[in-house]
């Protein structure tokens, strides 16, 4: 087996105090994430989903339990080394983009590397934008920009670090059918090129896209188990281009 | 280096967001703007209004001949001692004293015009009378230097004077009788009204003192000095140099009272300083109120234009920012627009205070040291506003910062 | 109809209300903004007030509102010139009637006076007598240090008590106890009973603390032997009945000198405080002129910070017009929501600065022992403007986003 990238132990996460008002979100769950794994971590709304890829992306702290992470035991780390675990080993895509307002997508993608002591900034960043297949729109700002093109805007700012997992929260939840599946068929790319990919969603059918698939229930992992009938992205959008051609022709 | 970035973040942001950052801008530009404004009108209208009430003598002494107090017999006739040269001493020896007019009077003579009289006060004065109670002719001239030393037979009157004498005819030019002594008059004064002690000021007849002297009373000494000062606050120290020097003068040995008398204008010192004193507290409490409020409404737009900014602050940390980097971002940012607004402010105060000039033909006068207090309290207020909810964000989990 | 409307209304302004209770702290921003805006307002105009009474009172003191009658000095008759010197017809009486009669009048107070030689052990001195009523003290606004001054029996009584000013204090006495000594003006001896304060030279130069006051009946009858006065000093009410006070001396005057009937000119003369009135209405143009600009930057400035506050909270809050546009709100339902909001915000910050502001102004007043008053008109002037300044601002922006497509307004950010 490959490497190790991330290992839970016993994970709870507890929002509020009092015995009656406190919520449990996580309820000690364990969990090891290797290196070049697609994982979906799938469950209903208010299941922990979300909850838990914060905790795996150092977003958040858990209540209780450990995590280690390249070896080094995360849990117990102070802000400063959890920013700069952040900014070096982990990208992060969300449901709505979270793009800087009145900046353009070269910039945004520059966001992480101004945290970093990289120099060659704009290098990287127009790298990691071609990456994506959107080395002509690096001056636009978000709003010249449709929702899938933000999305890979964001996908390329999670990239410029070189980090050793993504993280996509929801990343098809803001977008049309067709335009997730052009964002599922890029981080299937990146996977293939070697990038470990975790995918937190509420939906069957993008959990099909992943090599594991992990159900959470109430805060608990209820299976972790391969996915035997992996799909892929690039396969799904011919159909539905042939689908189109179809309707078309009628 | 990474100071240098972090700079560089705050200045592009700002740049692009223009709207909130002129927004965070307005409130210190307003603040010091109000402040400067609002101070150079207070202290101009003090500065109008002083020079107004100072005209009744504020820096002024009064020296007459004769003391207080005279030992032995009643009676005693005029006192001879106090000379032109004692006036010219003490404006060239005593240090605080700007001008000196030495003057001579005679209670009551009849002036008479054809064939109507009058009955005035007549003064021999010099061209500094003018400056010393900065009182002027209304029209004409006053006395000049030549009438002084021509000895001439010129006269300005008052316009008591005037009317009892000419009606609304013009009288410059005209001749009058003083005593046997026959005048031109060159001027008429402006109207002073009567004094407290209920002396009518404007029923008085004006001729050169060298004049006066030598061919009205034929004296070689003078009634009195009226001296102006630079200023009010060593005034104590001036009488006691006068004193001095007049007592040197009048060869008075110790014990011997004085043969004169020196006194200021203490009521109308008492008023002069208990409006400085309302003034000073007025500036104070206009200055205190400006800042106040500006500092209120500075505070106001960097919370809620930071509080907006949770979202951002929340991205920032999510690709790895630190605290550190985050409070540094937004110190620049509020350290720029408050220093940038305050600049602005100033420059606003400024053409508005001209413009409030203009408007009102009220002087007024900027202080820099309220500008000064006011951008540095401004900044700082602005930059504690600013950095407060901007360190708490930074402080949060990065998901609770980015879900607002 | 009409009652669909009204439910409709109510139901909007229970979203306002939400709305601005769910934003706490942006609520109490945008309300602390148009407080500060109503009640530096206030404040300010009521210092400045404050202030202008403080300084026209102190130029008050000095007999803004005392007119002068002299007796007339000469007696002017063409081609002879005998008359000279001062008339005889201002009597004590003269001024009890100016008193008495003329309601603009506060006091009137009778004075003759002459120059003396004043005697004190061996030591003599030229000073003025002034014989004069107890008002005296009021209408110069001249009081003593020591001692008291005479009293109304004192004066019915012709009693021999004297008043020294300050600089006959210090050269016949030089600092000595001197209450109870005696003093002798002409040959009449005199009980000392008082020392006035000392005043220096008045707007004339002339020492105002070489003076000696004693009782106007004593002084007619035991020292001066005369029947008549030369001035009489009158208090007027206010500076602005002048003109009218000034006329109605003249009248009784007139009619009392018997000078009505033969037509004769007056044998008096009428002075008001010239020098001083004029000084005191530069300083009222002055003041004026300060509280407007004060007013105007004021409001000014508290306008700006409204403005701001209300951009920036309804900017934030595009996004949720796009949303409510979005599950079916009309443009109407959207505007009159953020009418409704503004109205509230802006009402009450409003009131609270009111509120504020004159407790403000009560405060600045009772710290510096100023005359402060708020006046209705700057209430109203800060209220009105605040309120209209928060409305627009609220409402202004909220149009605007309402007139984007849903979707817009919805991404917007």
């Amino acid at each position: 087996m490959n490497n190790k990238l991330i290992e839970a132990i016993n994970i709870s996460k507890i929002y509020g105090r009092g015995v009656d008002t406190s919520v449990t979100a996580l309820d000690n769950v364990s969990l090891e994430i290797h290196e070049g794994e697609f994982i979906a971590i799938m469950g209903a709304s208010g299941s922990g989903k979300s909850t838990l890829m914060n905790i795996l992306g150092c977003l958040d702290k858990p209540t209780g339990g450990t995590l280690i992470q390249d070896n080094v035991e995360v849990s117990k780390l102070g802000d400063e080394e959890l920013a700069a675990v952040r900014n070096k080993k982990i990208g992060f895509v969300f449901q709505s983009f979270n793009l800087l307002a009145r900046t353009n997508a070269l910039e945004n993608v520059e966001l992480p590397l101004l945290y970093s002591d990289r120099s060659n900034i704009t290098d990287l960043a127009q790298k990691a934008l071609d990456s994506v297949g959107l080395s002509d729109r690096m001056h636009h700002l978000p709003n010249e920009l449709s929702g899938g093109q933000q999305q890979r805007v964001a996908i390329a700012r999670a990239l410029v670090n070189d980090p050793e997992i993504v993280f996509a929260d929801e990343p098809t939840g803001n977008l049309d059918s067709r335009s997730g599946m052009e964002i599922m068929s890029l981080l299937q790319k990146l996977n293939a090129q070697g990038r470990t990919i975790v995918v937190v969603t509420h939906e069957k059918d993008i959990a099909q896209y992943a090599g594991r698939i992990i159900q959470i229930t109430d805060g608990k992992i209820t299976s972790d188990k391969k996915n035997i009938n992996k799909i892929s992205a690039e396969e799904t959008m011919a159909t539905m281009t042939e689908t189109e051609a179809a309707h078309e022709n009628r | 280096m990474k100071t240098g970035r972090m700079m560089k973040i705050a200045f592009v942001g700002l740049g692009r967001n223009k709207l909130r950052t002129f927004l965070m801008m307005v409130g210190v530009v307003i603040g010091i703007t109000a402040l400067t404004i609002v101070v150079a009108a207070a202290l101009g209208a003090q500065e109008r209004i002083i020079e107004r009430v100072k005209q009744f003598g504020y820096e002024t002494l009064m020296v007459r001949a004769g003391g207080e107090v005279e030992r032995g017999a009643m009676g005693g006739g005029e006192v001879t001692t106090l000379r032109i040269e004692d006036a010219e001493a003490i404006k060239d020896e005593v240090g605080l004293v700007v001008e000196v007019a030495p003057f001579n009077r005679r209670g009551r003579s009849d002036v008479v015009y054809q064939d109507k009289s009058a009955n005035s006060p007549l003064f021999g004065v010099t061209p500094e009378w003018s400056t010393v109670w900065n009182w002027h002719v209304a029209r004409g001239d006053f006395i000049s230097d030549r009438d002084i030393e021509q000895l001439a037979r010129v006269c300005v009157i008052g316009p008591t004077v005037q009317r009892d004498l000419f009606g609304d005819a013009n009288p410059i030019g005209e001749m009058i009788r003083v005593g046997s002594v026959p005048f031109e008059i060159i001027g008429v004064m402006e109207e002073r009204g009567i004094s407290a002690g209920g002396g009518d000021m404007d029923n008085r007849v004006f001729i050169p003192l060298s004049t006066f002297m030598r061919r009205v009373a034929n004296v070689d000494y003078i009634y009195g000095i009226r001296i102006l000062l630079g200023s009010i606050r060593d005034v104590d120290t001036a009488v006691e140099e006068i004193t001095a020097l007049l007592r040197e003068r009048h060869n008075l040995a110790p014990g011997v009272p004085d043969d004169f008398t020196v006194r200021s204008a203490e009521e109308v010192q008492a008023m002069v300083e208990g409006m400085l004193g309302t003034f000073n507290i007025l500036l104070v409490l206009v200055a205190g109120i400006s800042l106040i409020a500006g500092g209120i409404v500075v505070a106001n737009i960097m919370l809620i234009s930071v509080n907006e900014r949770r979202r951002e602050i929340g991205l920032r940390k999510a690709v790895g920012a630190r605290k550190k980097d985050i409070t540094t971002q937004f110190l620049f940012e509020a350290t720029a627009v408050t220093l940038t607004g305050g600049v602005i402010g100033i420059i606003l105060g400024g053409v508005g205070a001209l413009l409030l000039e203009t408007i009102t033909q009220t002087p007024t006068a900027i202080s820099w040291v309220s500008v000064a207090v006011g951008v540095v309290f401004s900044a700082l207020v602005g930059i504690i506003a600013g950095m407060q909810p901007a360190k708490r964000a930074a402080a949060l989990p990065p998901v609770e910062a980015l879900h607002g | 109809m009409w009652y669909k409307n009204i439910m409709n209304l109510l139901r909007t302004i229970k979203i306002s209300r939400k709305q601005l209770s769910a934003h706490k702290v942006r609520t109490a921003l945008a309300l602390l903004g148009i407080v500060v805006g109503v009640s530096a307002v206030i404040i300010m105009i009521s210092i400045g007030t404050g202030a202008q009474r403080e300084v026209l009172s102190k130029i008050e003191e000095m007999g803004t509102n005392l007119i002068i009658v002299n007796a007339a000095e000469v007696q002017r008759s063409p081609g002879r010139m005998q008359a000279r010197g001062t008339v005889t017809t201002l009597t004590v009486q003269d001024a009890e009637v100016v008193e008495r009669e003329i309601p603009y009048v506060i006091t009137a107070v009778p004075v003759q006076s002459r120059r003396m030689q004043v005697r004190s052990g061996n030591l003599t001195s030229s000073v003025l007598v002034v014989g004069t009523t107890p008002a005296f003290q009021d209408v110069r606004n001249f009081r003593v240090q020591a001692g008291s001054f005479f009293d109304e029996h004192d004066d019915i009584a012709m009693r021999r008590v004297a008043v020294i000013g300050a600089g006959v204090y210090r050269s016949l006495f030089g600092g000595q106890n001197m209450i109870g000594e005696t003093i002798r003006i002409g040959n009449v001896p005199f009980e000392i009973i008082g020392v006035m304060e000392s005043k220096g030279v008045d707007l004339d130069g002339v020492d105002q603390d070489d003076q000696i006051f004693i009782p106007i009946r004593t002084a007619l009858r035991r020292v001066f032997n005369l029947s008549y006065i030369n001035n009489i000093y009158v208090q007027a009410q206010h500076q602005n009945v002048m003109d009218v006070a000034a006329e109605r001396i003249r009248e009784i005057l007139r009619e009392r000198h018997r000078l009505i009937a033969q037509d004769r000119p007056d044998d008096f003369t009428i002075h008001p405080q010239l020098e001083l009135l004029d000084a005191q209405r530069e300083t009222t143009d002055t003041f004026t002129m300060l509280i407007g600009s004060i007013a105007g930057v004021s409001l000014f400035v508290g306008g700006i910070g409204i403005l701001a506050i209300m951009l920036i909270s309804v900017r934030e809050r595009v996004n949720e017009i796009g949303l409510r546009m979005a599950v079916g709100a009309r443009r109407k339902d959207v505007l009159t929501q953020f009418l409704l909001e503004a109205s509230m915000l802006s009402l009450g910050g409003g009131i609270a600065g009111i509120v504020f502001g004159i407790a403000g102004s009560i405060v600045v007043g009772i710290a510096t022992a100023w005359a402060t008053s708020v006046s209705v008109y700057s209430v109203l002037l800060a209220f009105v403007f605040s309120v209209a300044i928060g409305l627009f601002f609220g409402v202004y922006p909220a149009r605007k986003a309402s007139l984007l497509d849903p979707i817009e307004a919805l991404r917007s950010e």
